[in-house]
C-alpha cells in the first residue's frame, strides 16, 4: 500500500517542477531570445561546427523539453533549424516538401525527448540523422508516385513500402563506441567539404548519389553502369579515405584490409 | 556484400527498406557492428553537417510552436499542486485502532476488586489479559511497519524533489552563463556602435570637405566659362573685317606709363580694349571710359584693374566707332559718372 501511495505525489511533484522550471526560464529565455538568434547564426557560421560545451547545454536543454519546456524547444530549434532544414531543401530541393520534414523532425525531437539519451549520440547528431532519413523517404516516396504514374497503364505497381522509423536505429547505438566518435565531430564545414572533394570521383559520386538522392545500392550501379559489388566497396572504402583525410578520427582498424 | 559495406550503405541511408529492417537485428546483436554503425554514423554526421546551413521561413517555428502549444495541457501545471501533496497526505494517515479495547479491560478490572474471585475465573482473566497485551503488541509492530513505509515514501518524493530541484539548478546555471555570454556580446555591440559611430563622423567631414571642393571647384569653373566667353567675345571682335589699332598714352602725370589698346572696327559698335600698366583703384572708384565726337562726351564701360595694373573689357556703343575722333579714360566715383571728372582724362587718344 505505501509503495502505491509514491506513484500519484511523484507525478504531481514532477509537474511542479516542471512549472517551476518554466517560470524561472522564461524571462531569462525571453531576456537571451533576441542574443540567441544571432548566437545562432554565428554558431553555425562559427568555424568548428560543434563543441563539448554545445553537446553539454543541449543535452541540458533536451532534458527540459523533456519537462516540456517551450523556450528549450525553441531555443534547439534557433540553433539547429537552418541545419536541419538545409540539408532537406539540399535533398528535396523543394521549400513546401523541405518544410513539411524539418517540422516533423523537430516534432519528434518534442514527442520523443525523454526518450533521448545523450550518450548514445548527440543532439545535432541524432536531428540530422532524421531529417536525412526523412527526407529520403520522402523524395523515394516522391519518384515512386511518378513511376507509378508513368506504370499505370502497363499495371505495374512499384511503390515500395514506407520508411522505417527512423528513431529506429538510435536503439540499437552502443554507448562506448559513440563516446569514442562524438570526440571528433569538431571538424570545421570547410574540411569536410575540401575532404569530400577530394575523393577520387567514381567514391565521391558514390556517396552523393547515395547521400542526397536518396538512390539505394541497386540503383546507384544502375545509373552508373556498375556492377553492384563495386559501389558497394566504393562507398565503404570512401568512408575509409573520408577518415584517412580527417586525421582526427585516427587509424581506422580495417584500414589495412581495404 | 560484406556486413562492413552493409553498415556503410544503411548509414548513407542507400538500403532498401527490408534490407535495413535485417540489418538492426544484426547490428543490435554485434558489439563489432555497432562500433562501426557508430563510426560510420559521425562520418556521415560531419557530411551534413558541412551541408550550408539555410533558414528556414519564420511561419514555420510559428506553426511548430503553436503545435507545441496545442500539445501542452491547458490549465498550467501548477494549478493543481495544492491539492495533490494534500492528498498525498491524507493517504499516509492512519485510523486510530481498536478503541474499545482499553474501556473493556478497566471494567474488569473494577469489577474484581469488589468481591473475590474463583481460581478458573481468574486464569480465564489473565488468558484474556495476555490476549490483549499481544494483540497491542502486534497493534504497534504495524503502526511501526506503516511508519517505516510512510519513511521510504518521504524519502524517495524528497530524492526525486532533489533530482528535479538537480533539473532547475542546472537549466538555471546554463541561463546564467547566457546572460553573461549576452552582456559579453552587448559590451562588444557597443563597442561596434563606438567604432562606427567615428567612422561616420569621420565620413561625415570628409562629405564636408568634398563639398567644399566641388564648391570651389564648381566656382573655378565658372570663372574659366566667364574667362572663356570673355575670349570668344574678344576673338569675335579681333576677327572682325578691317580691324584697327589705336594705342592710348597716359597722359596725366601719375599714369605716364599706362597703355590702353582699342582694336575696334569702324563701322562696329563694339570694341575690345586691353588695359596695361594702370594701378588698382580703391573701391570708392572707379576708372570710367568715355567715347568722344565733336559734340559731347559720352560715358561708357567702367573698370578696374587687377594687382598687376591689367584689364581686358569689351565696349559697346550705341553708334559705330567711325562717330568717334577721341577716346579718354578718368577717375570717377564708384559706378561711373554721367559726365566726366573736371580733373580730365588720365589717357587720352585718337581712334
Amino acid at each position: 500500500m505505501g509503495i502505491n501511495m509514491q506513484t500519484v505525489p511523484y507525478r504531481t511533484e514532477q509537474r511542479v517542477a516542471a512549472a517551476t522550471a518554466m517560470l524561472l526560464l522564461r524571462p531569462i529565455a525571453g531576456l537571451t531570445g533576441l542574443w540567441l538568434n544571432g548566437w545562432a547564426r554565428d554558431a553555425a557560421k562559427a568555424r568548428p561546427m560543434m563543441t563539448s560545451d554545445t553537446h553539454a547545454d543541449d543535452a541540458r536543454l533536451v532534458r527540459l523539453i523533456a519537462l516540456q519546456s517551450r523556450d528549450a524547444f525553441e531555443m534547439l530549434y534557433d540553433r539547429y533549424a537552418g541545419q536541419v532544414y538545409g540539408v532537406a531543401q539540399r535533398i528535396l530541393e523543394d521549400r513546401a516538401a523541405s518544410e513539411e520534414v524539418t517540422q516533423e523532425t523537430f516534432l519528434r525531437l518534442w514527442r520523443h525527448a525523454e526518450q533521448f539519451d545523450a550518450a548514445r549520440g548527440n543532439v545535432r547528431s541524432w536531428l540530422l540523422t532524421i531529417v536525412h532519413r526523412m527526407a529520403i523517404d520522402a523524395l523515394r516516396r516522391r519518384r515512386a508516385r511518378r513511376t507509378l504514374e508513368l506504370d499505370r497503364d502497363s499495371g505495374q505497381n512499384t511503390l515500395d513500402g514506407a520508411g522505417t522509423a527512423p528513431e529506429a536505429e538510435w536503439d540499437i547505438l552502443d554507448e562506448e563506441a559513440n563516446v569514442h566518435e562524438e570526440a571528433h565531430l569538431n571538424i570545421s564545414r570547410q574540411r569536410v567539404r575540401q575532404a569530400i572533394a577530394g575523393l577520387p570521383e567514381p567514391h565521391r559520386r558514390v556517396i552523393e548519389l547515395a547521400f542526397f538522392s536518396g538512390l539505394t545500392h541497386r540503383e546507384i550501379a544502375e545509373r552508373l553502369g556498375e556492377p553492384v559489388g563495386t559501389v558497394h566497396s566504393r562507398a565503404r572504402q570512401a568512408m575509409l579515405l573520408l577518415r584517412q583525410k580527417l586525421p582526427e578520427f585516427g587509424p581506422e582498424p580495417g584500414l589495412d584490409d581495404a | 556484400m560484406t556486413q562492413e559495406e552493409k553498415v556503410t550503405l544503411y548509414t548513407l541511408g542507400a538500403l532498401e527498406a527490408h534490407e535495413a529492417d535485417e540489418l538492426r537485428l544484426e547490428i543490435a546483436e554485434s558489439s563489432q557492428l555497432k562500433t562501426q554503425l557508430a563510426r560510420d554514423r559521425a562520418m556521415a554526421t560531419l557530411i551534413l553537417a558541412s551541408v550550408e546551413p539555410v533558414q528556414p521561413s519564420p511561419a514555420l517555428k510559428q506553426r511548430l510552436l503553436e503545435q507545441i502549444d496545442a500539445s501542452l495541457p491547458a490549465t498550467p501545471p501548477a494549478a493543481s499542486s495544492p491539492a495533490a501533496p494534500a492528498a498525498g497526505l491524507r493517504r499516509i494517515q492512519r485510523k486510530p485502532r481498536n478503541a474499545s479495547a482499553g474501556p473493556s479491560f478497566t471494567r474488569l478490572r473494577d469489577e474484581r476488586s469488589q468481591r473475590a474471585w474463583p481460581a478458573w475465573l481468574f486464569a480465564g482473566l489473565s488468558a484474556v489479559a495476555a490476549a490483549v497485551a499481544v494483540a497491542v503488541a502486534l497493534l504497534l509492530a504495524i503502526r511501526l511497519q506503516d511508519a517505516e513505509q510512510e519513511a521510504t515514501v518521504l524519502r524517495e518524493q524528497t530524492a526525486q524533489l532533489q533530482r528535479d530541484a538537480g533539473v532547475i539548478q542546472k537549466a538555471l546555471d546554463a541561463a546564467t552563463a547566457r546572460v553573461i555570454q549576452l552582456e559579453r556580446d552587448l559590451d562588444q555591440a557597443q563597442a561596434t556602435l563606438a567604432q562606427t559611430q567615428q567612422a561616420l563622423a569621420q565620413s561625415q567631414s570628409e562629405a564636408q570637405r568634398l563639398t567644399q571642393d566641388i564648391a570651389t571647384l564648381r566656382a573655378s569653373i565658372s570663372e574659366r566659362e566667364a574667362a572663356l566667353a570673355q575670349t570668344q567675345m574678344e576673338m569675335s571682335v579681333l576677327l572682325q573685317p578691317n580691324v584697327r589699332v589705336a594705342t592710348l598714352p597716359g597722359i596725366a602725370n601719375a599714369f605716364r606709363s599706362a597703355t590702353v589698346t582699342v582694336f575696334y572696327a569702324p563701322q562696329s559698335t563694339i570694341a575690345y580694349v586691353s588695359v596695361a600698366n594702370l594701378p588698382p583703384l580703391p573701391s570708392d572708384q572707379t576708372y570710367q571710359l568715355w567715347l568722344i565726337n565733336r559734340n559731347q562726351r559720352l560715358p561708357s564701360s567702367v573698370f578696374n584693374t587687377d594687382a598687376s595694373g591689367v584689364s581686358r573689357l569689351i565696349v559697346r556703343s550705341t553708334e559705330p566707332f567711325s562717330k568717334f575722333q577721341n577716346i579718354g579714360v578718368t577717375v570717377e566715383p564708384a559706378g561711373g559718372s554721367e559726365t566726366p571728372n573736371p580733373a580730365g582724362p588720365i589717357v587720352l587718344g585718337r581712334l
